[in-house]
């Protein structure tokens, strides 16, 4: 398998990873309730009377878990970025070099990357609710559905924001990897190239995002009517092998912008 | 009411969750071989004297209004710009009860939002509407309430403001609830009339009625006589937050003058129009109802349209029109079906309010001939919550408007009854997925439902007034959705059809009626004397149930029935060999048994397996099998896409 493929796969176990836990232990109760009934295909029998029980019954055990599901998807999201490192480790590792290494020594990077990430996402969504909640007074004196489709711009900018601030920290990644820079470096490289080539990088990326979210969003819906799993299951595969091409794409991008440590110094130009 | 956003809200949270979670050969004896026997002493429900072995007489079935107890006639003006209402007339009232009376009881309800020492607004509840203090008071004051005869001349009436008091002596700050003493007594069949003028200021939008910028919606606005029993008493209480109505069907004959801009929809027969002096009067006539409803706005669009023979009259705000829309296509549905079920509907007209956005405390709301809808103007197509408000507010035409029963005292009557039949009529409209139908998901109305019903079972009984509750959540539990879960139990116990039957005999027996709960379980008791005893003790003694198998083994098994219903239910054997046998087991003892004396062994027994018994408190130990899923393997491979779904969205 080529390295792409490598490194598809180990995004694909470190999405489902941590997933696999909380998705055995419904599964485990959900046997425990219907295991007696043919098993959990009653579920979604018609009428959902089986699905509503299910629902009813664990809702105690549901909310008794509640209060660590915040703590549990924050460690999610930190621990997210070791398969990142060593997917990315493995399509940016020379030649001569062992594939893991690279990927191990870049985690530290990083977090600082997917820190200052999510701050970035943070503020976008906060400048852009203080846009609508300003837009939305303005337009008080139309209909309903006036001030609804005249907000909707900003639910386009704002997911445009949140793609933008998506490229750049994978760009960072990359360049984490790559140069082994450390976070603040990485980012600086990556907000560079985003300025310098900047349809280079984010039309590669956007095309990608949105063909695997329209994969991930038609498994969803159509994998209800029939080939539920398999179509579902590839679809988060092929998900993750859009991402990984990106991230070659992005490998690509930094290889091709100018080292920091290697620019001379502007007095001898 | 409607408490559809409850149940879509609590819907919400649990399909959250759901995403997550991603036939028979001879038996030993038939009857089964060996059962408890423990003599079950049956108790009589407290509603009525001991069942009839039969049919218990109902009532004659009205097809028109019984003569009025009430001719209301006024004329009232609205001042849209400072909320207010003037309004003069007459209400010629007759005592058709069989006693003299000698004092008269006037609900002056929107005193309920004068000051926050009100009944209504002490009680704030949580759970529910109604909980905000109104920014804008409301008030009602009588300028003139005077008594005489008929043949009297106005200027000979007796002055009655004098010696009128309020009675709420928990309440003395209330003002809702006021007496009136008579000057002389008023014999069975005699007619007094009373001229009274008012002047009333209407509050901000707070449950049901007032008013957000130019939008009124109009409630509980005029100084309104309480309902005279046949036995002489008042129905007479204070405003209180959960409780609703209890009035006399009568004749209204209201004039209302607003401003030419402003578009008025309410209860009755648009019957005359005209403008003078920069006014427009619009009179509306009614026969045979309790109750008059009105509202006005100058930014009302209006739709009409006639349903299953019925003039609709649609009002709404501008761009909710897709609303409306689905809101129409439910009483397409909801209109025909509840004539086949309830009898037809008997007035020529139906207006639909659709408030707008910000006025939601106006919405979700019934009066006669005249509903209050609400929601978003959008909504997805697959679900059904704009459909199920107002297929459950044209239900209140019959549970509340023609089956007038006292909503302050029993509320499950009205509620239930209606929450019943509105899971029924949408479903069968939209089939199995009433509540929602997405790919590959769908939801029944009456089965979420359940899920509600089931929650508060044993904290209180049904049978409640409706200021006894303790919550507004435990009285929309309770006689929403308990009740409607325990009817549809019963139907699906004892037989859909002849409930069915039973259903509509009581709707065409206490049509232009006030029944009570008694005349309820007589007329479902007719199906079969044990509905009966279970109806009341589920209504009112906390009735539960839990059917479980016990006990499994390949020769025989254990069916216990836990809790205090008794109700038959279906027991499904399946055999080794593939082949089932469904035997009928009637629930009055504790368990039974069955024994397999054939060679073929039991592979699995199932109790209820087509989910006939709503209020099963637990359905997962419903059955028992030789082959057992420990792992739910559709689950886990859903779980595992939607994690990584979430995987793909958090992580970096």
């Amino acid at each position: 398998m080529s390295r792409r493929g490598w490194a598809t796969l180990v995004l694909h176990l470190g999405n489902l990873l941590p997933a696999a836990p909380v998705a055995l232990v419904g599964a485990s109760l959900v046997g425990a309730l219907w295991g007696e009934q043919g098993g959990d295909g009653v579920l979604w029998k018609p009428g959902g009377a089986y699905l509503l029980e299910t629902l009813r019954l664990l809702a105690p055990t549901g909310g008794a878990l509640a209060w660590m599901a915040p703590w549990y998807l924050l460690l999610w999201v930190v621990t997210g970025v070791v398969p990142q490192g060593l997917a990315l480790g493995l399509l940016g590792a020379r030649a001569d070099e062992a594939p893991w290494g690279r990927g191990w020594r870049a985690v530290p990077a990083l977090v600082v990357v997917l820190g200052a990430s999510l701050l970035g996402r943070v503020v976008a969504l906060a400048l852009c609710l203080l846009a609508a909640r300003a837009l939305g007074a303005s337009l008080s004196r139309f209909s309903d559905p006036v001030r609804f489709w005249g907000l909707a711009p900003l639910v386009l900018i704002a997911l445009g924001l949140l793609g933008v601030i998506q490229a750049l920290q994978d760009l960072a990644a990359a360049a984490a990897v790559r140069r082994e820079e450390r976070g603040p470096g990485a980012l600086l490289t990556a907000l560079e190239v985003l300025h310098r080539r900047p349809w280079a990088a984010l039309g590669p990326w956007a095309w990608r995002a949105a063909l695997a979210w329209g994969l991930l969003g038609g498994a969803a819906l159509v994998g209800e009517l029939g080939g539920g799993a398999l179509l579902r299951q590839g679809a988060l595969l092929a998900a993750c092998w859009l991402r990984v091409g990106w991230w070659c794409r992005a490998l690509g991008l930094i290889d091709g912008a100018p080292d920091p440590r290697e620019r001379p110094p502007t007095s001898e130009r | 009411m409607n408490l559809s956003p409850l149940l879509a809200r609590g819907l919400a949270a649990g399909l959250a969750l759901a995403l997550l979670l991603g036939s028979s050969r001879a038996l030993a004896a038939d009857p089964p071989a060996a059962s408890a026997s423990a003599p079950i002493q049956r108790r009589s429900p407290p509603f009525l004297a001991p069942l009839p072995s039969g049919a218990a007489p109902l009532p004659p079935a009205l097809s028109s209004p019984p003569p009025p107890v009430h001719r209301t006639r006024l004329v009232v003006r609205l001042d849209p710009v400072a909320h207010t209402l003037q309004a003069q007339g007459q209400v010629t009232w007759t005592n058709r009860s069989q006693r003299p009376v000698h004092d008269t009881f006037w609900h002056l309800y929107l005193n309920a939002f004068q000051h926050p020492r009100t009944a209504f607004l002490r009680s704030r509840l949580g759970e529910g509407r109604g909980d905000q203090l109104p920014s804008t008071w409301g008030r009602i004051k009588l300028t003139r309430l005077a008594v005489r005869s008929p043949d009297e001349a106005p200027s000979r009436a007796v002055d009655l403001l004098p010696s009128l008091a309020p009675h709420s002596p928990d309440d003395p700050d209330d003002q809702t609830d006021l007496r009136a003493p008579l000057p002389a007594p008023c014999q069975p069949q005699q007619s007094l009339v009373f001229d009274l003028a008012f002047e009333a200021s209407l509050p901000s939008l707070v449950e049901r009625t007032g008013f957000l910028e130019n939008f009124h919606m109009v409630g509980q606005w005029f100084p309104k006589l309480a309902r005279l029993r046949d036995d002489g008493t008042w129905s007479h209480f204070p405003f209180l937050r959960l409780s609703e109505f209890d009035a006399d069907f009568g004749d209204y004959d209201i004039t209302i003058e607003a401003p030419p801009a402003y578009v008025v929809g309410a209860t009755g027969v648009r019957a005359e129009e005209r403008t003078e002096n920069g006014v427009r009067a619009t009179r509306f006539l009614q026969e045979g109802v309790h109750d008059f409803a009105w509202t006005a706005w100058d930014q009302f669009l209006e739709r009409t349209e006639t349903l299953d023979g019925v003039p609709v009259r649609a009002l709404y705000p501008r761009g909710h029109e897709p609303a409306v829309r689905r809101q129409l296509d439910g009483l397409r549905v909801a209109i025909p079906c509840m004539r086949r079920r309830l009898g037809p509907y008997p007035y020529a007209s139906l207006t639909l309010v659709q408030p707008p956005a910000g006025a939601g405390e106006a919405g979700g709301m019934e009066y006669p001939t005249l509903i209050t809808t609400g929601g978003p103007w959008y909504g997805p197509p697959w679900l059904r919550t704009a459909e199920a408000v107002a297929v459950h507010e044209y239900g209140h035409q019959y549970f509340y408007g023609l089956l007038a029963s006292d909503e302050h005292r029993h509320p499950f009557l009205d509620e239930g009854l209606n929450t019943l039949v509105e899971g029924l009529c949408l479903r069968e409209g939209h089939g199995d997925g009433s509540l929602l139908a997405a790919p590959g998901l769908s939801l029944d109305f009456l089965e979420a439902g359940r899920w509600m019903g089931l929650g508060a079972g044993h904290d209180h009984a049904i049978a409640h007034g409706a200021a006894s509750f303790p919550t507004a959540g435990h009285y929309g539990r309770l006689a929403y959705f308990r009740t409607a879960t325990l009817l549809a139990t019963l139907r699906g116990a004892f037989g859909e059809a002849p409930f069915d039957e039973a259903l509509q005999r009581y709707a065409q027996a206490f049509r232009f009626r006030h029944p009570e709960p008694a005349d309820l379980v007589a007329a479902l008791g007719q199906v079969d004397p044990a509905l009966a005893v279970a109806l009341d003790d589920g209504l009112s003694r906390r009735g539960w149930i839990d059917f479980a198998v016990t006990a499994f083994q390949p020769g025989w098994t254990v069916i216990a029935r836990r809790g205090s219903l008794r109700l038959p239910v279906t027991v499904r054997l399946r055999f080794v060999d593939g082949t089932t046998r469904d035997e009928r087991w009637d629930g009055t003892s504790e368990w039974v048994r069955f024994d397999i004396n054939e060679p073929a062994e039991l592979q699995a027994v199932e109790v209820d397996p087509e989910q006939r018994i709503l209020l099963d408190e637990d359905r997962s130990n419903n059955a028992r099998s030789r082959e057992r899923t420990r792992v739910g393997r559709a689950t886990l491979e859903r779980g595992l896409f939607w994690g990584g779904l979430l995987g793909r969205l958090l992580a970096p």
